[in-house]
């Protein structure tokens, strides 16, 4: 299933010409639309493989990918929170049942004082 | 990067340690070891045992960085920093942690909670410390070169400042003189002397410095670059005469064509060829073309110099500068518009300016007070004040200055002409500060002040002259009082600043433009450009570019030099060969940038620009520090020094534990300037709030990354604050709104992964709202205790 971008979220990056979803995406099938303002849009969602990148990289969190039919009907989602050394994930299946991973991304920090 | 921190927890002579044990302390930091090189206690750190304790501390340990564990960080500042010094250490190298009134004082009836707050607020500033280096000096290449638009008081006052500092002034002018509105006075109060003398003055030191360049009849035409690398187009309209023009003005007497002087505001004529104003030092004759008659070139054919050039073309130039002053003025109010005062109309109406004109020695009378119509000598004068001002029709502001004007001018006539009555129909005088020795001196000298609005001014009966009509207020009765002149005090309008300065200003997102100036406050209702009032007057959207003078607000000459000088100091800052620039100027790790352009939109201050390798780079000169930048980076790679971003993530991803169990672990960001006084403020009183409140001032609101929400929430923190103050009250302009605006997406964001919105909070706090702090605090950690705990804690 495509990226969905939450209109109300997305500022196009600010304005800028190329934004964050756009230069990450591997199949380059983000881009701004010609709206007013401008929000991104996924410009074929055919192509889209959900790979998540977008969805990880959108600095205001915008951008949605629901999953794939297959493992979870139209309510499932799967959401990254993605920290400096960890991603948080919140998957949310098709009845609505709420699972949270995190995942470290680096391990070993600095502040390993404690235990 | 600090390597062996020492750690230092201050008793405060039982101020801190009769409610926080320095046992359970010591017990609770047992585990702290990393990177730690001492830890100890004191009684009284401050007191000669304490000092010689932290000295001996950091020589034996070689320590790095040390953590002062007890009051506010403003108290005993210099002591503490001294003394580390002494000891070999930088003073930014004392991390000051508050425990007295941000621990000890607000949990003063719980000191087992009290302890274990205090124990995680050393080992967050433990990892902010880790991450803590000296300062290196940042040196910057200045500016040499400033742009001054407008050659009033102000544009030419700010110029002398400057040029004689070593920098190179462009003054670019719109007429065809230098010298703005105070050229065209007659005499300056409260000294009574001549305007032209300031201003031959100015230009004088001008010309000597041989830093100025003057451009006269020139507009911008464009502008682009960002603060420090300005470039302008200024476009110059040719004065048709070249500068082999000796002044002979044989010119001007075959020229057909009169046309009204506008210099002399309307009185007298003058020819389309026409001399130039006695200041101007470019000096020669111009034509106004758009006068001359079809296939006229009587002046070229009479000029013995040859020096007319009718077909000249206006000249552009591109000029770079590193700053620039918005000294665009004022103009007098077109009081034409106020129907009932008979500008225009009557000739015997003059306006304030037009009595300047008409009692200089320069003046189209050379100094002679006659009715403008017909010559004739003035018999009785009256002087209508706020003419089209305090009027809601009209223009609502008071001026300020023409009281004072009219009080000089009514003294001036009874000087010149002891004989001339002279009335002064006012609504409320105004002659602020000083200015009260002209309205008492006006009095003594027989001006007479009737509490009058005239309803109209109309010709006299049968009679030459003039007739002002309206009821005084004081006494109910309506009067008619004669006069052959009246002279109408009009307020002064604002120039505004240039459209295309504006436009450029204002900033374009997406082809349209963001109407800054106005949305923040910094060109008011009126037109005014008055910056960020109280407290920044010179604050602009572009760093660099300040205003001066009367287009801030209707000014008197001394106010309009003073605030010429203060734009001057401000563009002084960056001026110079090498300028040691705030240690804590935005910085970026251009290796993490991924060019997102974020820090570049979000400045408040519009101090960023691109490198050749198109990454964004801040303009180091110009950078306020507030960090607004290092908040919007979702790369983290905006790392000035001092508290940046990758030491915040360290505080809050600290190893920490409830400080009671089910109590809310919550972190607030407090803005330094008012939100974290309000919470020193709260301490101080003894005001108690929630132990789990774990407060870390920042720079400004805006300062706050979201990455450290993203950060906190999987480690386990149950809430998160951010504090700042009210709007338009924030001192880096945008930084709040900024802050308020992220809180708000991370609420959704939080939304949408089945949390509760509720565990982000943004609150507007004032320096002296430590109850409202203690009220939301409160109420935020209630409401975090009725949803439980963060689900993410533990995974």
């Amino acid at each position: 299933m495509p990226p969905k971008v939450d209109p109300l979220k997305c500022d196009a990056c600010q304005g800028e010409s190329e934004p964050l979803c756009e230069q990450v995406c591997p199949g380059n099938l983000m881009t701004l639309d010609l709206g007013e303002p401008r929000k991104a849009y996924c410009r074929d969602a055919g192509d889209c493989w959900d790979c998540m990148s977008c969805t990880k990289a959108c600095p205001r969190q915008a951008i949605q990918t629901t999953i794939q039919y297959q493992l979870a009907y139209f309510p499932g989602k799967l959401i990254p929170l993605v920290g400096t050394n960890s991603v948080t994930w919140t998957s949310i299946d098709c009845n609505g049942m709420v699972e949270r991973f995190v995942i470290r991304t680096i391990i070993g920090s600095e502040d390993d004082d404690e235990e | 990067m600090a390597i062996k921190t020492g750690i230092f927890f201050c008793g405060c002579l039982g101020a801190i340690s009769d409610v926080i044990s320095p046992a359970v302390v010591e017990e609770g930091l047992k585990k702290v070891k990393k990177l730690v090189g001492d830890k100890q206690f004191s009684s009284w750190l401050c007191g000669p045992a304490g000092i010689k304790l932290l000295q001996q501390s950091i020589r034996e340990h070689q320590l790095d960085c040390v953590l002062i564990a007890g009051c506010p960080g403003q108290v005993h500042r210099e002591l503490f920093q001294d003394a580390a010094g002494v000891a070999g250490l930088p003073p930014e190298m004392v991390l000051r942690l508050d425990i007295r009134e941000g621990c000890a004082f607000p949990h003063r009836d719980n000191p087992d909670v009290a302890a274990r707050k205090a124990v995680n607020l050393i080992k967050m500033w433990n990892g902010r410390a880790k991450l803590a280096g000296p300062y290196e000096p940042i040196l910057v290449p200045g500016c040499r070169r400033v742009l001054i638009i407008g050659a009033g008081l102000a544009g030419l006052s700010a110029a002398a400042e400057l040029a004689e500092a070593g920098v190179d002034v462009f003054v670019v002018e719109q007429s065809s003189y230098l010298g703005g509105q105070v050229a065209r006075l007659n005499r300056v109060f409260p000294r009574l002397c001549d305007a032209a003398c300031g201003i031959t003055y100015l230009v004088g030191r001008l010309n000597d410095s041989g830093r100025a360049k003057f451009f006269t009849l020139a507009e911008i035409a464009s502008i682009s670059g960002s603060s420090g690398r300005f470039s302008a187009v200024v476009r110059i309209a040719p004065r048709y005469v070249h500068s082999s023009c000796n002044g002979c003005g044989l010119c001007a007497e075959v020229c057909p064509v009169e046309a009204p002087d506008e210099f002399n505001c309307g009185l007298g004529r003058r020819k389309a060829i026409y001399a130039p104003r006695p200041l101007d030092p470019v000096g020669t004759y111009l034509v106004e073309r758009a006068a001359c008659p079809p296939g006229c070139s009587k002046c070229a054919a009479s000029c013995p110099a040859g020096a007319v050039e009718l077909e000249a073309e206006p000249q552009k130039l591109e000029l770079q500068f590193g700053g620039a002053i918005v000294a665009t003025g004022c103009e007098a109010y077109d009081v034409a518009r106020v129907g009932r005062l008979g500008h225009g109309v009557h000739k015997g109406v003059i306006t304030s300016l037009q009595m300047e004109r008409l009692t200089a020695p320069d003046g189209p009378t050379g100094g002679k007070l006659v009715q403008p119509d017909n010559g004739r000598p003035v018999q009785r004068v009256g002087f209508v004040q706020c003419a089209g001002s305090r009027d809601r029709g009209h223009q609502p502001w008071c001026s300020s200055v023409c009281c004072s004007v009219t009080m000089k001018q009514a003294m001036g006539v009874k000087e010149d002409h002891p004989g001339v009555r002279v009335y002064v129909f006012y609504t409320d005088i105004r002659t602020p500060g000083e200015y009260e020795d002209l309205y008492i001196a006006a009095q003594e000298a027989g001006v007479v002040f009737l509490r009058l609005n005239p309803a109209e001014v109309v010709p006299a009966v049968g009679d030459e002259g003039l007739v002002v009509r309206g009821e005084d207020t004081l006494t109910g009765q309506v009067l008619e009082i004669a006069c052959d002149l009246v002279v109408l005090a009009v307020g002064l309008t604002p120039r505004g600043i240039p459209a295309v300065l504006a436009d450029f200003m204002d900033g374009q997102r997406e082809g349209r433009p963001t109407d800054y100036l106005k949305k923040y406050g910094l060109v008011n209702s009126y037109g005014f450009f008055t910056g960020h009032k109280q407290c920044f007057p010179l604050e602009t959207i572009h760093a660099g570019i300040y205003p001066a003078g009367s287009c801030q607000e209707p000014m008197d000459m001394a106010s309009t030099v003073r605030s010429a000088a203060g734009a001057a100091g401000m563009l002084l800052k960056t001026m110079g060969e090498q300028v040691e620039v705030f240690p804590l100027v935005a910085r970026i790790d251009k290796t993490k940038c991924d060019k997102c352009n974020r820090c570049v939109e979000e400045c408040p201050y519009g101090v960023w620009y691109y490198d050749e390798k198109g990454f964004p780079t801040p303009n180091q000169l110009f950078c306020r520090s507030c960090h607004t930048c290092m908040g919007a980076c979702p790369r983290r790679c905006i790392v000035p020094q001092g508290f940046n971003t990758l030491q915040q993530i360290n505080m809050v991803t600290a190893k920490v534990k409830e400080v009671a169990p089910g109590e809310p672990h919550v972190i607030a960001f407090m803005c330094e300037n008012d939100a974290y006084q309000a919470v020193l403020e709260a301490g101080r009183l003894g005001l108690s709030y929630p132990a789990g409140v774990h407060v870390i001032p920042v720079r400004c609101a805006g300062a706050c990354n979201m990455v450290l929400i993203q950060d906190g929430l999987p480690e386990g923190i149950d809430g998160f604050m951010v504090g700042g103050c009210y709007p338009e009250q924030c001192h880096y302009t945008r930084g709040i709104d900024r802050a308020e605006e992220r809180m708000a997406n991370m609420a959704v964001t939080l939304k949408d992964m089945v949390l509760d919105p509720g565990r982000v909070k943004f609150i507007r706090l004032g320096v002296r709202e430590a109850p409202k702090f203690i009220r939301e605090a409160s109420a935020f950690v209630d409401y975090l205790k009725s949803i439980g705990p963060n689900p993410l804690k533990g995974l």
